[in-house]
């Protein structure tokens, strides 16, 4: 399934056409390097060329890029190339930490990174120094992550910041760092992170061998890579956790799982994950066991709740609304007597009416967001059963599902859980229970299919194994020696 | 992570395969059938018939594992020839296909009878075919994973029962020991049939990992579990229904679950109905297994994935015809009467080919 998703994206991509230039030697000759570099660079006019010299002789030129150039450290290099007036090039390059570069191809690729390339008459090589501008924001928490005790960084754009704060974390020789470079003309730089000993290195392998295949020209973003590296890309359900917490990485970490960085994302792939690692917070391990526990199964319960709830609700006002008890009878009954839709259409109306406010309020700023919340939940709410469209009851069960709704830590599985209640809405209007039962037992055994890099996703319930229970379901007290779970 | 693993189940997932493929349809029909011929001794009997299934199912057992082959159906073969082994093959097949197609027809009527009389019986099938096709279509460790977590909800099963304790009556299981044992074998024999599906040891043999101590221990707990759950039912509906009521009730347990209702919710009998389903479907979806794998072994094709849809169609098509309640009893006692040369008469002959014609050396692997 895997291999059809692939390479779709690139036969009409590929008109761009950049190639990787053919090996150039710098040459002794200044004009034909100067030329070579702007041609390469298409004239672009950050571009600047600069002459070196030495007591009024020109020496040679160098070039720079200024929109990623640190002109601070330029000015710096510069200076101590100009407080060593030695004869030989090569011994003053030699001394301000420089690389040489005999292709200008590569020197070519050096610029763009921000580096300054310096070239001297008569010399057969060039010489690169590092001169790269570094903009970076704060590690802040993150807005989608945030827990009440702990640690309060994130990741930032940067992949050394964020191994850094990796490896501040884990300080262990065997936390390891490989670095790939992915797409087409392998632009995008990405970091594996893993605890050598600790991870499965079939697992490891399988994850660098999909990152080679990913061939695309496009920008590759976090999601490009995550489907790129999924065994189910039509699932509904995500195979990879996405987090900006340090924390969270670390603890994956030392489970032995898997953790990919990726240049410009402030973000870390998890990988491979289980459908209960989701509901795991970091609050869980930073609480008292008692409530770590019992907020893991609230979440569980929640998942429950939030998929099934809209459904069961149809299903008892058009079927089975004997199941109700005697003394509720008569609350469902004038609730749901003068609404002049079936029930079906009353849910999907409300529930698309509360999506449309979530989605309104996202992107708006917190203040305007918070107004829309109040417009959308309480006046739409409050006038929508007193005009007599919806019944209260219907209010009642939207705003559970809703809540049950928001209550996965993890923000993609979020997005997941609310559209899987649509199918079972549907099925509960044609069939009753049994349309939810099978909706149920086509999850359920969905659930059991799918696997993350060849992991059982649904463990520890399949394969069944108590052990992997105790450990991923509840939250065990810290000092109790942790029998460690193992996947099967 | 290799397909290959896939294909086999350990002995743990043979206890769930065994209980998932055994405890079906029968659960409701079970205590009137037996109150018909032994009165309130019924769960006697399916005491007896559960030691018979256990020694059946171990004999089944000691003849596959006496010659150890990639299918039942190549050992068919060997052990009886080629001909006469394909015909059993072939005469097995029809049978897993009747089994299926009489599991559509009871689900699909009692689906009708309690909740939905008006829905097209092609809907109502529908819904348990596509799950069906939707699982047995993935390897066998994937429908055996299924059936384990869906084994949680036997525990609900009982738990709804136990509400009923509150009204029993201990009383209406006496006197003991009324009926002549020619009864006792009458009703034993009868329910056998409703515990049907411990035969699927001989098919799932090869594909067992494991000792083949831990295998029979398997077997054994699996017979025990199931024929405990029976025995429970029973017991409940009993005590629950006094011996004049109980002739009067086609579906005693439901009938006991709908008298009670508890401050949350009112009609128990709903909530049993929608587990009993998933029972139902993985009973249905064992036999579909089972008749895929035929054709697997017998058409020129590499997987058994292709075959799944089709055999589903023919249940499918088969259960369709089955219009009045009348043509599916007669159905039933078709089957009932039949299924004795499937489990009993056919694995005899078989047991007897293969220990004449089974090679020393690979005896008792």
């Amino acid at each position: 399934m895997k291999r059809w998703f692939k390479n779709t994206d690139d036969k009409n991509q590929s008109t761009d056409t950049r190639k990787k230039p053919a090996p150039e030697p710098v040459n002794a000759d200044m004009d034909r390097n100067r030329r070579y570099i702007k041609e390469e660079l298409h004239y672009s006019e950050d571009l600047h060329e600069r002459t070196l010299s030495f007591a009024n002789k020109q020496a040679g030129v160098y070039f720079f890029i200024d929109s990623v150039t640190d002109s601070d450290k330029l000015s710096n290099t510069l200076r101590s190339i100009y407080n060593r007036p030695l004869k030989n090039p090569d011994e003053v390059m030699s001394s301000i930490n420089s690389i040489q570069v005999v292709d200008l191809s590569q020197a070519v690729a050096r610029l763009i990174q921000g580096e300054t390339i310096l070239f001297f008459h008569d010399h057969p090589v060039c010489f690169s120094i590092n001169t790269r501008l570094a903009i970076q924001r704060d590690v802040s928490q993150p807005e989608s992550e945030q827990i009440v005790r702990g640690a309060h960084n994130g990741f930032v754009e940067n992949i050394a910041t964020n191994v850094y704060q990796v490896r501040h974390l884990i300080q262990q020789p065997s936390l390891t760092v490989r670095y790939e470079y992915l797409g087409k003309d392998k632009h995008t730089k990405v970091a594996i992170v893993y605890v050598d000993g600790l991870c499965d290195m079939h697992i490891l392998e399988e994850t660098r061998n999909r990152l080679r295949n990913i061939d695309t020209a496009r920008l590759i973003s976090s999601a490009v890579v995550e489907e790129h590296l999924e065994d189910h890309p039509y699932s509904p359900l995500p195979q990879y956790m996405s987090t900006e917490r340090p924390d969270r990485c670390a603890l994956n970490l030392l489970q032995g799982k898997i953790v990919l960085f990726i240049e410009g994302e402030a973000i870390a792939l998890v990988l491979p994950v289980t459908f209960f690692s989701f509901y795991q917070s970091n609050d869980d391990y930073n609480s008292r066991w008692y409530a770590g526990t019992f907020f893991r199964l609230l979440r569980l319960f929640s998942f429950i709740t939030a998929v099934t709830l809209p459904g069961i609700y149809i299903a008892i006002i058009s079927f089975h609304y004997e199941i109700i008890p005697y003394g509720m009878t008569f609350v469902f009954k004038d609730a749901v007597e003068m609404i002049p839709y079936p029930p079906l259409i009353e849910a999907f109306f409300m529930e698309l009416t509360l999506e449309l406010i979530r989605e309104a309020g996202v992107r708006l700023p917190s203040p305007i967001g918070q107004t829309i919340g109040i417009v959308g939940g309480l006046v739409i709410g409050d006038a929508v059963v007193n005009a007599g469209f919806v019944s209260s009851v219907m209010i009642i069960v939207v705003a559970l599902t809703a809540i049950s709704s928001f209550v996965v830590p993890a923000n993609e599985m979020n997005m997941s859980i609310r559209l899987l209640r649509f199918p079972v809405m549907i099925m509960a209007s044609l069939a009753g229970f049994v349309g939810i039962v099978f909706c149920l037992t086509l999850y359920l055994i969905h659930l059991c299919k799918l696997t993350s890099l060849g992991k059982p996703y649904f463990y520890p319930f399949a394969p069944f194994d108590p052990k992997g229970i105790w450990n991923e379901i509840l939250r065990l007290p810290h000092v109790k020696p942790s029998q460690g779970s193992k996947l099967s | 992570m290799s397909i290959s693993q896939n294909h086999f189940i350990s002995p743990n997932q043979l206890l769930f395969f065994i209980i998932q493929t055994q405890i079906g349809i029968a659960i409701l029909q079970l205590p009137i059938d037996m109150f018909k011929i032994v009165k309130w001794e019924g769960w006697i009997a399916v005491i007896i018939s559960g030691f018979c299934l256990q020694l059946l199912a171990l004999s089944y057992l000691f003849i596959v594992s006496r010659w150890p082959q990639p299918s039942f159906f190549t050992l068919t073969k060997k052990g009886l020839g080629n001909i006469i082994g394909n015909i059993v093959n072939f005469l097995y097949f029809v049978y897993f296909i009747i089994v299926g197609t009489h599991i559509l027809t009871l689900y699909y009527e009692t689906i009708s009878v309690w909740l939905f009389p008006e829905t097209p019986k092609l809907f109502i099938l529908l819904l348990i075919v596509i799950a069906a096709v939707y699982l047995v279509q993935e390897d066998l460790q994937l429908i055996a994973r299924f059936y384990g977590i869906v084994s949680i909800l036997l525990i609900l099963i009982i738990v709804v029962q136990l509400t009923s304790y509150s009204a029993a009556q201990p009383l209406n299981l006496l006197p003991l020991g009324l009926n002549s044992p020619l009864d006792y074998i009458k009703a034993s024999t009868l329910s056998i049939q409703s515990m049907l599906g411990f035969e699927i040891v001989l098919f799932l043999y090869p594909y067992l990992k494991g000792e083949y101590k831990k295998i029979k221990l398997m077997t054994v707990f699996a017979i025990g579990i199931t024929t405990t759950i029976y025995v429970f039912t029973i017991i409940s509906s009993y005590l629950f229904f006094s011996p004049d009521e109980i002739l009067l009730i086609p579906h005693p347990v439901l009938y006991m679950l709908k008298a009670f209702t508890s401050s949350f919710v009112d009609r128990l009998d709903l909530l049993f109905i929608s587990v009993w389903i998933v029972s139902v479907s993985t009973s249905f979806m064992t036999y579909l297994f089972l008749a895929s794998l035929y054709v697997k072994n017998t058409l020129p094709i590499k997987r058994r994935k292709p075959a799944v849809p089709f055999v589903a169609l023919i249940m499918l098509i088969v259960a369709m015809q089955y219009e009045s309640n009348l043509e599916i009893e007669a159905f039933g006692d078709f089957m009932h009467m039949i299924s004795p040369i499937f489990f009993l008469l056919l694995p005899l002959i078989l047991g007897i080919a293969v220990f004449i014609r089974a090679p020393k050396k690979e005896a008792m692997s």
